[in-house]
Protein backbone atom coordinates (compact mmCIF):
# COMPACT_ATOMS: atom_id res chain seq x y z
CA UNK A 1 0.00 0.00 0.00
CA UNK A 2 1.37 3.38 -1.03
CA UNK A 3 1.25 6.01 1.67
CA UNK A 4 -0.58 8.71 -0.19
CA UNK A 5 -4.31 8.37 -0.72
CA UNK A 6 -5.56 8.46 -4.28
CA UNK A 7 -6.63 11.73 -5.77
CA UNK A 8 -10.22 12.04 -6.85
CA UNK A 9 -9.04 12.42 -10.44
CA UNK A 10 -7.33 9.08 -10.28
CA UNK A 11 -10.43 7.34 -9.04
CA UNK A 12 -12.49 9.04 -11.71
CA UNK A 13 -10.00 8.09 -14.42
CA UNK A 14 -9.87 4.58 -13.13
CA UNK A 15 -13.61 4.24 -13.51
CA UNK A 16 -13.37 5.67 -17.01
CA UNK A 17 -10.49 3.42 -17.90
CA UNK A 18 -8.38 6.45 -18.68
CA UNK A 19 -5.30 5.28 -16.83
CA UNK A 20 -2.26 3.55 -18.20
CA UNK A 21 -1.91 -0.11 -17.27
CA UNK A 22 0.70 0.72 -14.73
CA UNK A 23 -1.30 3.47 -13.05
CA UNK A 24 -4.34 1.27 -13.07
CA UNK A 25 -2.41 -1.48 -11.36
CA UNK A 26 -1.18 0.88 -8.65
CA UNK A 27 -4.56 2.43 -8.01
CA UNK A 28 -6.33 -0.90 -7.82
CA UNK A 29 -3.86 -2.32 -5.41
CA UNK A 30 -4.18 0.75 -3.21
CA UNK A 31 -7.95 0.61 -3.24
CA UNK A 32 -8.06 -3.00 -2.21
CA UNK A 33 -6.12 -2.27 0.94
CA UNK A 34 -7.09 1.32 1.80
CA UNK A 35 -10.52 1.66 3.31
CA UNK A 36 -10.74 5.41 2.75
CA UNK A 37 -9.98 5.19 -0.94
CA UNK A 38 -12.07 2.06 -1.29
CA UNK A 39 -15.06 3.95 0.05
CA UNK A 40 -14.37 6.88 -2.22
CA UNK A 41 -14.24 4.50 -5.14
CA UNK A 42 -17.54 2.91 -4.13
CA UNK A 43 -19.21 6.28 -3.74
CA UNK A 44 -18.20 7.48 -7.15
CA UNK A 45 -19.09 4.26 -8.83
CA UNK A 46 -22.53 4.37 -7.22
CA UNK A 47 -22.89 7.94 -8.37
CA UNK A 48 -22.02 6.92 -11.92
CA UNK A 49 -24.37 3.97 -11.76
CA UNK A 50 -27.17 6.31 -10.82
CA UNK A 51 -26.33 8.67 -13.63
CA UNK A 52 -26.15 5.97 -16.23
CA UNK A 53 -29.43 4.54 -15.01
CA UNK A 54 -31.02 7.76 -16.20
CA UNK A 55 -30.11 6.83 -19.73
CA UNK A 56 -32.66 4.05 -19.57
CA UNK A 57 -35.18 6.00 -17.62
CA UNK A 58 -38.45 5.81 -19.43
CA UNK A 59 -39.98 9.18 -20.14
CA UNK A 60 -42.94 9.20 -22.44
CA UNK A 61 -42.52 11.77 -25.16
CA UNK A 62 -44.42 12.42 -28.36
CA UNK A 63 -42.90 11.72 -31.75
CA UNK A 64 -41.34 14.95 -32.91
CA UNK A 65 -40.75 13.90 -36.49
CA UNK A 66 -44.00 14.85 -38.16
CA UNK A 67 -44.19 18.26 -36.56
CA UNK A 68 -40.56 19.01 -37.29
CA UNK A 69 -40.99 18.34 -40.99
CA UNK A 70 -44.23 20.27 -41.11
CA UNK A 71 -42.79 23.33 -39.40
CA UNK A 72 -39.65 23.29 -41.54
CA UNK A 73 -41.72 23.07 -44.69
CA UNK A 74 -43.86 26.06 -43.82
CA UNK A 75 -40.87 28.07 -42.66
CA UNK A 76 -39.10 27.33 -45.91
CA UNK A 77 -42.05 28.62 -47.88
CA UNK A 78 -42.03 31.78 -45.84
CA UNK A 79 -38.29 32.20 -46.32
CA UNK A 80 -38.54 31.83 -50.06
CA UNK A 81 -41.15 34.51 -50.05
CA UNK A 82 -39.14 36.90 -47.90
CA UNK A 83 -36.13 36.28 -50.07
CA UNK A 84 -38.06 37.18 -53.18
CA UNK A 85 -39.25 40.51 -51.86
CA UNK A 86 -35.92 42.35 -51.53
CA UNK A 87 -34.84 40.89 -54.84
CA UNK A 88 -37.85 42.46 -56.42
CA UNK A 89 -37.21 45.74 -54.68
CA UNK A 90 -33.53 45.79 -55.57
CA UNK A 91 -34.20 45.36 -59.23
CA UNK A 92 -36.03 48.73 -59.33
CA UNK A 93 -38.74 47.66 -61.60
CA UNK A 94 -39.65 50.17 -64.17
CA UNK A 95 -43.01 49.96 -65.75
CA UNK A 96 -43.73 52.07 -68.76
CA UNK A 97 -47.31 52.16 -69.72
CA UNK A 98 -48.64 48.67 -69.86
CA UNK A 99 -45.16 47.27 -70.35
CA UNK A 100 -44.42 44.32 -68.16
CA UNK A 101 -41.47 43.36 -66.13
CA UNK A 102 -39.09 40.92 -67.72
CA UNK A 103 -36.66 40.01 -65.01
CA UNK A 104 -36.23 36.39 -64.15
CA UNK A 105 -38.51 36.77 -61.22
CA UNK A 106 -41.55 37.43 -63.28
CA UNK A 107 -43.35 35.63 -65.95
CA UNK A 108 -44.71 37.65 -68.81
CA UNK A 109 -47.94 38.57 -67.21
CA UNK A 110 -46.24 39.65 -64.01
CA UNK A 111 -48.41 37.32 -62.03
CA UNK A 112 -45.48 35.69 -60.28
CA UNK A 113 -44.97 38.72 -58.10
CA UNK A 114 -48.59 38.95 -57.36
CA UNK A 115 -48.85 35.32 -56.49
CA UNK A 116 -45.97 35.47 -54.05
CA UNK A 117 -46.79 38.56 -52.12
CA UNK A 118 -49.17 38.48 -49.26
CA UNK A 119 -52.45 40.05 -50.14
CA UNK A 120 -51.47 39.41 -53.70
CA UNK A 121 -54.65 40.80 -55.15
CA UNK A 122 -53.83 44.16 -53.65
CA UNK A 123 -50.33 44.00 -54.99
CA UNK A 124 -51.46 43.17 -58.46
CA UNK A 125 -53.94 45.97 -58.36
CA UNK A 126 -51.30 48.46 -57.29
CA UNK A 127 -48.81 47.31 -59.88
CA UNK A 128 -51.35 47.48 -62.63
CA UNK A 129 -52.46 50.90 -61.58
CA UNK A 130 -48.94 52.22 -61.44
CA UNK A 131 -48.11 50.78 -64.80
CA UNK A 132 -51.29 52.14 -66.35
CA UNK A 133 -50.38 55.61 -65.16
CA UNK A 134 -46.96 55.76 -66.77
CA UNK A 135 -45.57 55.31 -63.29
CA UNK A 136 -42.40 53.73 -62.05
CA UNK A 137 -42.29 51.29 -59.20
CA UNK A 138 -39.38 52.04 -56.94
CA UNK A 139 -39.74 49.51 -54.23
CA UNK A 140 -41.98 46.67 -53.23
CA UNK A 141 -42.01 45.47 -49.67
CA UNK A 142 -44.39 43.28 -47.80
CA UNK A 143 -46.20 46.29 -46.43
CA UNK A 144 -46.14 48.83 -49.21
CA UNK A 145 -45.13 49.77 -52.70
CA UNK A 146 -43.28 52.98 -53.52
CA UNK A 147 -44.00 54.45 -56.88
CA UNK A 148 -43.20 57.59 -58.79
CA UNK A 149 -45.73 59.27 -61.04
CA UNK A 150 -46.58 62.32 -62.99
CA UNK A 151 -48.28 64.85 -60.82
CA UNK A 152 -51.16 64.79 -63.26
CA UNK A 153 -51.90 61.13 -62.68
CA UNK A 154 -52.19 61.38 -58.92
CA UNK A 155 -55.90 61.91 -58.90
CA UNK A 156 -56.46 58.99 -61.22
CA UNK A 157 -54.31 56.73 -59.13
CA UNK A 158 -56.10 57.77 -56.03
CA UNK A 159 -59.38 56.93 -57.58
CA UNK A 160 -58.34 53.39 -58.33
CA UNK A 161 -56.50 52.81 -55.11
CA UNK A 162 -58.94 54.54 -52.88
CA UNK A 163 -59.01 51.66 -50.50
CA UNK A 164 -55.29 51.70 -49.92
CA UNK A 165 -53.59 53.96 -47.52
CA UNK A 166 -51.47 56.25 -49.63
CA UNK A 167 -48.53 58.24 -48.43
CA UNK A 168 -46.76 60.51 -50.78
CA UNK A 169 -44.04 63.07 -51.24
CA UNK A 170 -42.72 65.14 -54.05
CA UNK A 171 -39.62 64.85 -56.06
CA UNK A 172 -38.14 68.26 -56.71
CA UNK A 173 -34.97 67.49 -58.56
CA UNK A 174 -33.69 64.35 -60.11
CA UNK A 175 -34.18 61.68 -57.52
CA UNK A 176 -34.40 64.06 -54.58
CA UNK A 177 -37.27 63.18 -52.39
CA UNK A 178 -38.89 66.06 -50.62
CA UNK A 179 -42.09 66.37 -48.74
CA UNK A 180 -43.71 69.80 -48.81
CA UNK A 181 -43.56 70.06 -45.06
CA UNK A 182 -40.74 67.95 -43.74
CA UNK A 183 -38.65 67.32 -46.77
CA UNK A 184 -39.06 63.61 -46.45
CA UNK A 185 -41.53 60.91 -47.22
CA UNK A 186 -44.34 61.22 -44.79
CA UNK A 187 -48.01 60.75 -44.45
CA UNK A 188 -49.87 63.81 -45.55
CA UNK A 189 -53.24 62.27 -44.95
CA UNK A 190 -54.20 61.40 -48.43
CA UNK A 191 -56.78 58.70 -48.35
CA UNK A 192 -57.59 55.99 -45.91
CA UNK A 193 -60.37 53.92 -47.30
CA UNK A 194 -62.30 57.10 -47.60
CA UNK A 195 -65.02 57.76 -50.12
CA UNK A 196 -63.70 61.17 -51.02
CA UNK A 197 -61.04 60.52 -53.56
CA UNK A 198 -60.75 63.67 -55.53
CA UNK A 199 -58.11 66.22 -54.63
CA UNK A 200 -59.56 69.12 -52.79
CA UNK A 201 -58.37 72.63 -53.39
CA UNK A 202 -55.91 72.67 -50.53
CA UNK A 203 -54.25 69.56 -51.78
CA UNK A 204 -54.10 70.93 -55.27
CA UNK A 205 -52.40 73.98 -53.96
CA UNK A 206 -49.99 71.81 -52.13
CA UNK A 207 -48.97 70.16 -55.32
CA UNK A 208 -48.86 73.37 -57.23
CA UNK A 209 -46.48 74.96 -54.80
CA UNK A 210 -43.84 72.40 -55.61
CA UNK A 211 -41.74 72.90 -58.67
CA UNK A 212 -41.87 69.38 -59.83
CA UNK A 213 -43.97 67.31 -62.08
CA UNK A 214 -43.23 64.05 -60.33
CA UNK A 215 -44.76 62.71 -57.19
CA UNK A 216 -43.61 59.77 -55.22
CA UNK A 217 -46.14 57.67 -53.39
CA UNK A 218 -46.05 54.99 -50.83
CA UNK A 219 -49.00 52.73 -51.32
CA UNK A 220 -49.84 50.46 -48.43
CA UNK A 221 -51.39 47.10 -48.99
CA UNK B 1 -28.34 2.16 -36.99
CA UNK B 2 -24.80 2.96 -38.08
CA UNK B 3 -23.40 6.42 -38.78
CA UNK B 4 -23.31 5.54 -42.48
CA UNK B 5 -27.05 5.31 -42.43
CA UNK B 6 -27.28 8.75 -40.88
CA UNK B 7 -25.32 10.20 -43.77
CA UNK B 8 -27.44 8.35 -46.30
CA UNK B 9 -30.60 9.70 -44.76
CA UNK B 10 -29.22 13.22 -44.55
CA UNK B 11 -28.28 13.19 -48.20
CA UNK B 12 -31.76 12.11 -49.06
CA UNK B 13 -33.21 14.96 -47.02
CA UNK B 14 -30.89 17.48 -48.66
CA UNK B 15 -31.90 16.17 -52.05
CA UNK B 16 -35.48 16.97 -51.20
CA UNK B 17 -36.87 13.87 -49.50
CA UNK B 18 -37.94 15.78 -46.41
CA UNK B 19 -39.90 12.86 -45.02
CA UNK B 20 -36.68 10.93 -44.57
CA UNK B 21 -35.77 13.29 -41.76
CA UNK B 22 -38.32 11.57 -39.56
CA UNK B 23 -35.89 8.66 -39.24
CA UNK B 24 -33.28 11.00 -37.81
CA UNK B 25 -35.75 12.54 -35.41
CA UNK B 26 -37.01 9.18 -34.23
CA UNK B 27 -33.52 7.90 -33.70
CA UNK B 28 -32.32 10.82 -31.61
CA UNK B 29 -35.40 12.31 -30.00
CA UNK B 30 -35.17 10.34 -26.79
CA UNK B 31 -31.60 11.28 -26.26
CA UNK B 32 -32.13 14.94 -27.09
CA UNK B 33 -35.24 15.16 -24.96
CA UNK B 34 -33.54 13.66 -21.96
CA UNK B 35 -30.58 15.95 -22.25
CA UNK B 36 -32.87 18.96 -22.39
CA UNK B 37 -35.08 17.60 -19.66
CA UNK B 38 -32.19 17.15 -17.25
CA UNK B 39 -30.98 20.62 -18.12
CA UNK B 40 -34.21 22.37 -17.29
CA UNK B 41 -36.05 19.85 -15.18
CA UNK B 42 -39.35 20.79 -16.75
CA UNK B 43 -41.24 18.41 -19.02
CA UNK B 44 -43.21 20.95 -21.04
CA UNK B 45 -40.27 23.24 -21.48
CA UNK B 46 -38.18 20.30 -22.59
CA UNK B 47 -40.78 19.35 -25.19
CA UNK B 48 -40.68 22.81 -26.73
CA UNK B 49 -36.92 23.04 -26.70
CA UNK B 50 -36.52 19.58 -28.18
CA UNK B 51 -38.88 20.52 -30.97
CA UNK B 52 -36.87 23.67 -31.65
CA UNK B 53 -33.64 21.74 -31.72
CA UNK B 54 -34.88 19.37 -34.40
CA UNK B 55 -36.15 22.27 -36.46
CA UNK B 56 -32.75 23.92 -36.17
CA UNK B 57 -31.01 20.71 -37.12
CA UNK B 58 -33.20 20.13 -40.12
CA UNK B 59 -32.78 23.67 -41.33
CA UNK B 60 -29.04 23.61 -40.81
CA UNK B 61 -28.60 20.24 -42.46
CA UNK B 62 -27.06 21.81 -45.55
CA UNK B 63 -24.26 23.16 -43.41
CA UNK B 64 -23.34 19.78 -41.96
CA UNK B 65 -19.90 19.23 -43.45
CA UNK B 66 -19.73 15.53 -42.69
CA UNK B 67 -16.29 16.02 -41.16
CA UNK B 68 -17.53 14.80 -37.82
CA UNK B 69 -20.09 12.22 -36.94
CA UNK B 70 -23.60 13.42 -37.50
CA UNK B 71 -24.49 12.69 -33.89
CA UNK B 72 -21.63 14.88 -32.69
CA UNK B 73 -22.84 17.69 -34.86
CA UNK B 74 -26.39 17.24 -33.64
CA UNK B 75 -25.29 17.20 -30.00
CA UNK B 76 -23.36 20.43 -30.40
CA UNK B 77 -26.44 22.11 -31.82
CA UNK B 78 -28.37 20.70 -28.89
CA UNK B 79 -25.86 21.92 -26.32
CA UNK B 80 -25.68 25.39 -27.82
CA UNK B 81 -29.40 25.64 -28.12
CA UNK B 82 -29.79 24.88 -24.43
CA UNK B 83 -27.08 27.36 -23.53
CA UNK B 84 -28.76 30.11 -25.48
CA UNK B 85 -32.12 29.24 -24.05
CA UNK B 86 -30.74 29.38 -20.55
CA UNK B 87 -29.16 32.76 -21.21
CA UNK B 88 -32.44 34.05 -22.49
CA UNK B 89 -34.27 32.69 -19.47
CA UNK B 90 -31.74 34.01 -17.00
CA UNK B 91 -32.58 37.50 -18.11
CA UNK B 92 -36.02 36.97 -16.72
CA UNK B 93 -35.07 34.68 -13.91
CA UNK B 94 -36.57 34.97 -10.51
CA UNK B 95 -34.68 35.53 -7.31
CA UNK B 96 -31.75 33.18 -7.08
CA UNK B 97 -31.91 30.56 -4.42
CA UNK B 98 -28.26 30.98 -3.77
CA UNK B 99 -26.70 32.77 -0.86
CA UNK B 100 -23.13 33.66 -0.20
CA UNK B 101 -21.57 31.88 2.72
CA UNK B 102 -18.12 33.25 3.10
CA UNK B 103 -16.56 32.80 -0.29
CA UNK B 104 -18.78 29.99 -1.39
CA UNK B 105 -22.08 30.17 -3.11
CA UNK B 106 -24.38 27.81 -1.33
CA UNK B 107 -27.73 26.54 -2.44
CA UNK B 108 -30.53 27.32 -0.09
CA UNK B 109 -32.26 24.05 0.27
CA UNK B 110 -33.52 21.57 2.70
CA UNK B 111 -30.94 18.99 3.40
CA UNK B 112 -32.00 15.43 3.46
CA UNK B 113 -29.60 13.50 5.61
CA UNK B 114 -31.40 10.22 5.64
CA UNK B 115 -29.50 7.05 6.01
CA UNK B 116 -28.19 5.43 2.91
CA UNK B 117 -30.72 2.76 1.99
CA UNK B 118 -28.88 -0.47 2.25
CA UNK B 119 -30.55 -2.18 -0.64
CA UNK B 120 -30.16 -1.25 -4.28
CA UNK B 121 -28.45 1.90 -5.40
CA UNK B 122 -31.07 2.59 -8.03
CA UNK B 123 -34.63 2.97 -6.85
CA UNK B 124 -37.41 5.47 -7.38
CA UNK B 125 -36.24 7.72 -4.60
CA UNK B 126 -32.66 7.79 -5.65
CA UNK B 127 -33.64 8.57 -9.22
CA UNK B 128 -35.73 11.47 -8.03
CA UNK B 129 -32.91 12.80 -5.88
CA UNK B 130 -30.27 12.52 -8.53
CA UNK B 131 -32.48 14.31 -11.01
CA UNK B 132 -32.96 17.10 -8.53
CA UNK B 133 -29.27 17.33 -7.96
CA UNK B 134 -28.44 17.31 -11.65
CA UNK B 135 -30.83 20.17 -12.22
CA UNK B 136 -29.04 22.16 -9.54
CA UNK B 137 -25.56 21.58 -10.89
CA UNK B 138 -23.57 24.54 -12.17
CA UNK B 139 -24.13 24.71 -15.92
CA UNK B 140 -20.67 23.57 -16.95
CA UNK B 141 -20.93 20.47 -14.82
CA UNK B 142 -24.45 19.79 -15.93
CA UNK B 143 -23.47 19.83 -19.59
CA UNK B 144 -20.54 17.59 -19.23
CA UNK B 145 -21.97 15.06 -16.81
CA UNK B 146 -25.08 14.63 -18.91
CA UNK B 147 -23.00 13.98 -22.00
CA UNK B 148 -20.45 11.78 -20.29
CA UNK B 149 -22.26 9.91 -17.57
CA UNK B 150 -25.82 9.77 -18.83
CA UNK B 151 -25.31 9.64 -22.58
CA UNK B 152 -22.00 7.83 -22.31
CA UNK B 153 -20.17 9.87 -24.94
CA UNK B 154 -16.40 9.64 -25.27
CA UNK B 155 -14.01 12.35 -24.10
CA UNK B 156 -13.22 13.11 -27.72
CA UNK B 157 -16.83 13.51 -28.73
CA UNK B 158 -17.48 15.78 -25.78
CA UNK B 159 -14.46 17.87 -26.67
CA UNK B 160 -15.92 18.40 -30.13
CA UNK B 161 -19.44 19.02 -28.96
CA UNK B 162 -18.54 21.51 -26.26
CA UNK B 163 -15.70 22.93 -28.29
CA UNK B 164 -13.19 22.69 -25.48
CA UNK B 165 -9.89 20.85 -25.50
CA UNK B 166 -9.44 17.37 -24.16
CA UNK B 167 -7.65 18.37 -20.98
CA UNK B 168 -10.45 20.77 -20.16
CA UNK B 169 -12.92 17.98 -20.74
CA UNK B 170 -11.06 15.85 -18.22
CA UNK B 171 -10.78 18.58 -15.64
CA UNK B 172 -14.42 19.42 -15.94
CA UNK B 173 -15.46 15.79 -15.65
CA UNK B 174 -13.37 15.38 -12.53
CA UNK B 175 -14.69 18.51 -10.89
CA UNK B 176 -18.26 17.87 -11.90
CA UNK B 177 -18.21 14.35 -10.59
CA UNK B 178 -16.62 15.39 -7.35
CA UNK B 179 -19.19 18.12 -6.92
CA UNK B 180 -22.11 15.80 -7.64
CA UNK B 181 -20.69 13.03 -5.52
CA UNK B 182 -20.47 15.40 -2.58
CA UNK B 183 -24.01 16.57 -3.14
CA UNK B 184 -25.32 13.02 -3.28
CA UNK B 185 -23.32 12.19 -0.19
CA UNK B 186 -24.84 15.15 1.61
CA UNK B 187 -28.26 13.81 0.75
CA UNK B 188 -27.37 10.42 2.09
CA UNK B 189 -27.65 8.73 -1.24
CA UNK B 190 -24.12 7.39 -1.46
ZN1 LIG C 1 -6.08 5.58 0.33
Amino acid sequence: MTLKHLKFEEISDLLDNELSDQEKEQCLSHITVCEVCGQEFDSLSKCLTLLSSLKNECIVIPDFSERTIMICRSREKKRLFLKAVPAIAASVIIIFGAGFIRTGLFNESGSYVAANLTGHNETQKIIETVSNSNGRIIQITQAYIDGEFDKNSVAAIKRVLQKNKIKHAFIVNSGMLVNPAAGRMEDVGFTLGSASVSLNNDENQNYASIESDKVRMRIFK
Amino acid sequence: MSPINDIEIINRVIEGDKEAFSQIVQKYQNMVFKYVYYQFNNYDEALDITQDIFITVMEALQSFRQESKFSTWLYSIMVNHCKNYRKKMNRYSTVSLKVMKGEDEVDLQLQDYRENPEDKVVNEDSIRIIKEEISKLPEDFKDILTLRDIDGLSYNEISEILDINLSNVKVRIHRGREYLKNRLHARGLI
